[in-house]
C-alpha cells in the first residue's frame, strides 16, 4: 500500500467528510492515519466539527417544525392564480407570430370550405400543406433508453429510428435549425454543459459555446429566423447567476442580452431577427408579477412592453406571440378572485403591446380562464364544469366536454394539456380520473372540433407533456408518462382524422424523459 | 432517475387546486427548514418559502427533470434565499452609512439578533460572518445531510467547488473550535 504525505493526509480527510474518497484512497488514509498521530489527532477534531456542527444546526432548527399556516394558505391562494402556463411551445411561438395573417386567410377558406362540404375531416386535410413525401421528415428527441441521455432520429412514419450522438455524456434537447440541415443540442461532453451543432446524421459537430461555465438551451427554440445565431443562457460561477445571451453559430458575436433569474425565460425571435422577448418576474407591491421584456439583437434597448398591464393582473401564461411584422406582441394577463366576497371577480385578457410599451390593447376579455387567443378567438377552460370554449369575436362559441367521455364523471381529478401548431390547430388531450387519455383536434376557430382516436390512450397515474406539432400539421408527438416511465408517441393525426381507428406509434419503451423537448425537422 | 410523481406535475401545472395544495403540503416542510437554515430567521423563512413554492409552481412547465424535483426546488429556493441576503445586505449597508452620516442607531439585523439571541456561542458568529458562497454549503451539507453532487446540482456549481468551499469553511470553523471559545 502506498503511503501518503502529511498535507496529503490532510486533504483526503477533508474528502473522506465529503465522501470523495475511492475504497483505495480510504485504506491508504486509514493506515496513514493509524501511523502519524497529528494527522490522526486532526481527523478526530474534523469528525468532532462535522458532529458539533450538526448536532448545533439540529438544534436551533429543529424546533422550529415549520412555515406558519399562513404561509400554506397564501401560497395555494396565490398559486391557483397560475392556473397555466407555457401552453405552446415558445418554438411556436417564433413562427406564430409570422404565420398569424396566413391563418386568418386559411379561417376564412377554412369556414367557406365548411359551408361547402359536412365534412369536418375533408376540411382538416384541406388546411395542411401538401408536403411531398411528409412521412420522411424526421423528429429528433432525446432519450435515456440506453442508460444516459443520447439525442435520437425518426422518421414521422416510425422508421430509421438512429442514436445519432451515440456519446456516453449527457446529449439532450435538440433544435432543428430553420433550414433542417444541423441540430442545435446541449453536451456536457467535454465537462461543462456546452451548446454544439450537429448534422441530421449527427456529423460535423462544432462546439458554440466555450469557457468554464454552464450553458443551456432556455427551454424554447434557441435559432434566429435566419438560422445565422442562438440563444442560449450561461451559468456564471463568479456572480453565481444566468445571463442570456445570443451567438453566432459560429461560436463568434457573443452577445449579452440580459440577466434572468433562471433557464425558464422563453426568449424568443422576433419574425425579422431584431428583437428577442422573454418573460422576467419583477417585483409589484408584495408579489412578483411576470412580465414580457423586450431587447434589440445587439443587446441594446431592453424595453419592458408590459407596463401597462394593469398592477393586479398577472401574466396567466409565459406563452405569448409576435404579430406577423414583429412591431407587437400578444400575451394573456388576468387576475382570479378567489374569495368573492369582496365583490371583485376574476378577469382575463389578451393585450396586444407594441415594442416600445407604449400602447396595449385589449383584444378580447372574459371572466372564464382564458388559455390562448388567436385570431380573434378566445381559447377558455372552465374549471368548474372542465369544458373548453371558443369564444370569436363576434360572439358565437363552440364548447367541448371530454369530462363527458370519463367513467364516474368525478371532475376533481381532471387533466389536461394542448399544443397549438403552427398553422392555428390545436391538439388537446384530456385526462380523465382513471387514467384514460382522450384525444382531439379542433381547428383554430374552434368551428371544428374533431375525436381523434376511437379508444382512450389507458395507463394508470398516466400524464401527457411535450406536445409537438409537425410543421405541416400532419403529426404530432408526445410524450405519455405512467408510474415513472416515459414513452414518445408519434401521431398521423392527418391519418387519425380520417381513421379514428388509427393507433399512435410508440418510440421508445420507457426509456424517453417527460421532460425534454422534440423538434420536428422544419423541411424533410 | 426521476421519481417525482409527474400526475401532481401535471396537474398543478392545469391549475388542478387540489394538486397545488397536495404540492405545497409535500414541499412545503423542506422548503422552509431549507430557507430557515440559510436566513436563521423564521419570519424571513415563512416569506422564502412563499416566494419559493410560488416561484416553483410557475416554473413547473419548464421543469425539465434532469434532476430530481426536490433539487430543483432546493435550487430555486436557494436562490431566493441568496437574493433575500444580498437585499438585506444593502439595506443594512444603506443603514450603516445613513447611521455613520446622522449619527442614527441601526436597527439590528436579522443575524445580529439572532447572534444576540445565542450570545457565547462563538460558533454562530463564525457561520454568521461567513459570505454565502461558503455558508450555504456548509448548512447543505451538515443540516441537510446532502451529498457533494447534490450540493452542486443545487448550487450549479463543479463538485470541486463544493468541496473547496466546504475545506474553506470547515478550517474556519475548526480554528474557533481550537481557539478555544466554544
Amino acid at each position: 500500500m502506498n503511503d501518503i504525505s502529511h498535507k496529503q493526509a490532510v486533504q483526503w480527510i477533508h474528502r473522506r467528510m465529503d465522501g470523495l474518497l475511492n475504497k483505495s484512497q480510504l485504506l491508504s488514509l486509514e493506515e496513514h492515519l493509524r501511523s502519524c498521530d497529528s494527522c490522526r489527532a486532526y481527523a478526530i477534531n474534523m469528525d468532532g466539527l462535522s458532529a458539533h456542527l450538526q448536532n448545533a444546526f439540529h438544534r436551533r432548527w429543529d424546533e422550529n417544525s415549520g412555515p406558519s399556516q399562513n404561509v400554506m394558505e397564501q401560497v395555494t391562494a396565490k398559486a391557483r392564480r397560475i392556473p397555466v402556463t407555457n401552453r405552446i411551445s415558445s418554438g411556436a411561438k417564433l413562427v406564430t407570430g409570422a404565420m398569424a395573417l396566413l391563418v386568418l386567410a386559411l379561417a376564412i377558406n377554412f369556414v367557406v370550405s365548411r359551408l361547402q362540404s359536412s365534412s369536418p375531416v375533408a376540411n382538416a386535410t384541406e388546411i395542411v400543406d401538401n408536403v411531398s413525401h411528409a412521412e420522411d421528415r424526421l423528429l429528433a428527441f432525446t432519450s435515456v433508453q440506453n442508460g444516459n441521455a443520447d439525442i435520437y432520429s425518426v422518421h414521422a412514419d416510425g422508421s430509421g429510428l438512429t442514436n445519432i450522438t451515440n456519446h456516453p455524456a449527457y446529449d439532450a434537447n435538440p433544435f432543428w435549425s430553420p433550414d433542417g440541415k444541423r441540430i442545435a443540442f446541449e453536451s456536457d461532453r467535454n465537462g461543462f454543459t456546452h451548446i454544439f451543432l450537429m448534422n441530421a446524421d449527427g456529423s460535423d459537430l462544432f462546439q458554440v459555446t466555450n469557457g468554464k461555465a454552464q450553458h443551456q438551451i432556455p427551454s424554447s427554440n434557441p435559432w434566429s429566423p435566419d438560422g445565422s445565431s442562438l440563444i442560449f443562457t450561461e451559468w456564471a460561477p463568479e456572480d453565481e447567476k444566468w445571463t442570456l445571451y445570443t451567438i453566432g453559430v459560429d461560436g463568434q458575436n457573443k452577445t449579452p442580452l440580459a440577466p434572468v433569474p433562471n433557464i425558464y425565460s422563453y426568449p424568443s425571435w422576433s419574425p425579422d431577427g431584431k428583437h428577442i422577448a422573454f418573460s422576467m418576474l419583477e417585483p409589484q407591491g408584495d408579489r412578483d408579477m411576470l412580465r414580457i421584456y423586450v431587447v434589440d439583437a445587439n443587446g441594446n434597448e431592453l424595453t419592458n412592453v408590459t407596463k401597462f398591464v394593469p398592477a393586479d393582473e398577472d401574466l396567466i401564461s409565459t406563452d405569448y406571440f409576435w404579430s406577423s411584422d414583429g412591431q407587437s406582441i400578444f400575451l394573456i394577463a388576468g387576475r382570479i378572485a378567489w374569495d368573492s366576497a369582496d365583490g371583485t371577480s376574476s378577469r382575463y385578457a389578451a393585450y396586444e403591446a407594441t415594442l416600445d410599451g407604449e400602447t396595449l390593447t385589449e383584444k378580447a376579455a372574459s371572466s372564464t380562464q382564458m388559455n390562448d387567443w388567436w385570431g380573434g378567438t378566445a381559447f377558455l377552460f372552465s374549471s368548474k364544469s372542465k369544458a373548453f370554449t371558443w369564444l370569436r369575436s363576434d360572439g358565437t362559441y363552440n364548447t367541448l366536454k371530454p369530462l363527458e367521455k370519463c367513467e364516474g364523471n368525478n371532475n376533481s381529478q381532471f387533466g389536461y394539456s394542448y399544443k397549438r401548431s403552427l398553422n392555428g390547430n390545436l391538439f388537446i388531450g384530456a385526462t380523465c380520473p382513471n387514467g384514460d387519455l382522450w384525444l382531439y383536434w379542433a381547428n383554430p376557430d374552434g368551428t371544428l372540433i374533431k375525436q381523434l382516436l376511437n379508444v382512450p390512450i389507458s395507463a394508470l397515474h398516466l400524464s401527457l407533456s411535450n406536445i409537438t406539432w409537425s410543421p405541416d400539421d400532419k403529426f404530432v408527438a408526445f410524450n405519455i408518462s405512467s408510474n415513472d416511465l416515459t414513452d414518445l408517441y408519434i401521431l398521423n393525426v392527418e391519418a387519425a382524422l380520417n381513421d379514428p381507428s388509427a393507433e399512435p406509434l410508440k418510440m421508445t419503451t420507457g426509456g424517453g424523459e417527460p421532460f425534454y423537448n422534440s423538434s420536428w425537422q422544419p423541411t424533410p | 432517475m426521476i421519481t417525482m410523481d409527474y400526475r401532481l406535475i401535471e396537474l398543478c401545472r392545469v391549475g388542478d387546486l387540489s394538486a397545488i395544495e397536495n404540492f405545497v403540503q409535500t414541499y412545503q416542510q423542506d422548503v422552509y427548514r431549507l430557507a430557515l437554515s440559510i436566513l436563521d430567521d423564521s419570519n424571513e423563512a415563512d416569506d422564502a418559502t412563499q416566494e419559493s413554492l410560488l416561484a416553483a409552481l410557475r416554473s413547473l412547465d419548464a421543469f425539465r427533470g434532469t434532476s430530481s424535483l426536490k433539487t430543483w426546488l432546493y435550487s430555486i429556493t436557494v436562490n431566493i434565499c441568496r437574493t433575500r441576503v444580498q437585499r438585506w445586505k444593502r439595506s443594512e449597508r444603506l443603514r450603516q452609512a445613513l447611521g455613520g452620516i446622522l449619527r442614527v442607531q441601526s436597527v439590528p439585523s436579522v443575524e445580529e439578533n439572532a447572534m444576540e439571541n445565542e450570545s457565547g456561542e462563538a460558533l454562530w458568529r463564525a457561520i454568521h460572518s461567513m459570505d454565502e458562497k461558503h455558508r450555504i454549503p456548509i448548512v447543505l451539507r451538515y443540516y441537510q445531510d446532502l451529498s457533494v453532487p447534490e450540493i452542486a446540482n443545487i448550487l450549479q456549481v463543479p463538485e470541486g467547488t463544493v468541496h473547496s468551499r466546504l475545506n474553506t469553511a470547515r478550517r474556519q470553523l475548526h480554528r474557533v473550535l481550537k481557539e478555544g471559545s466554544l
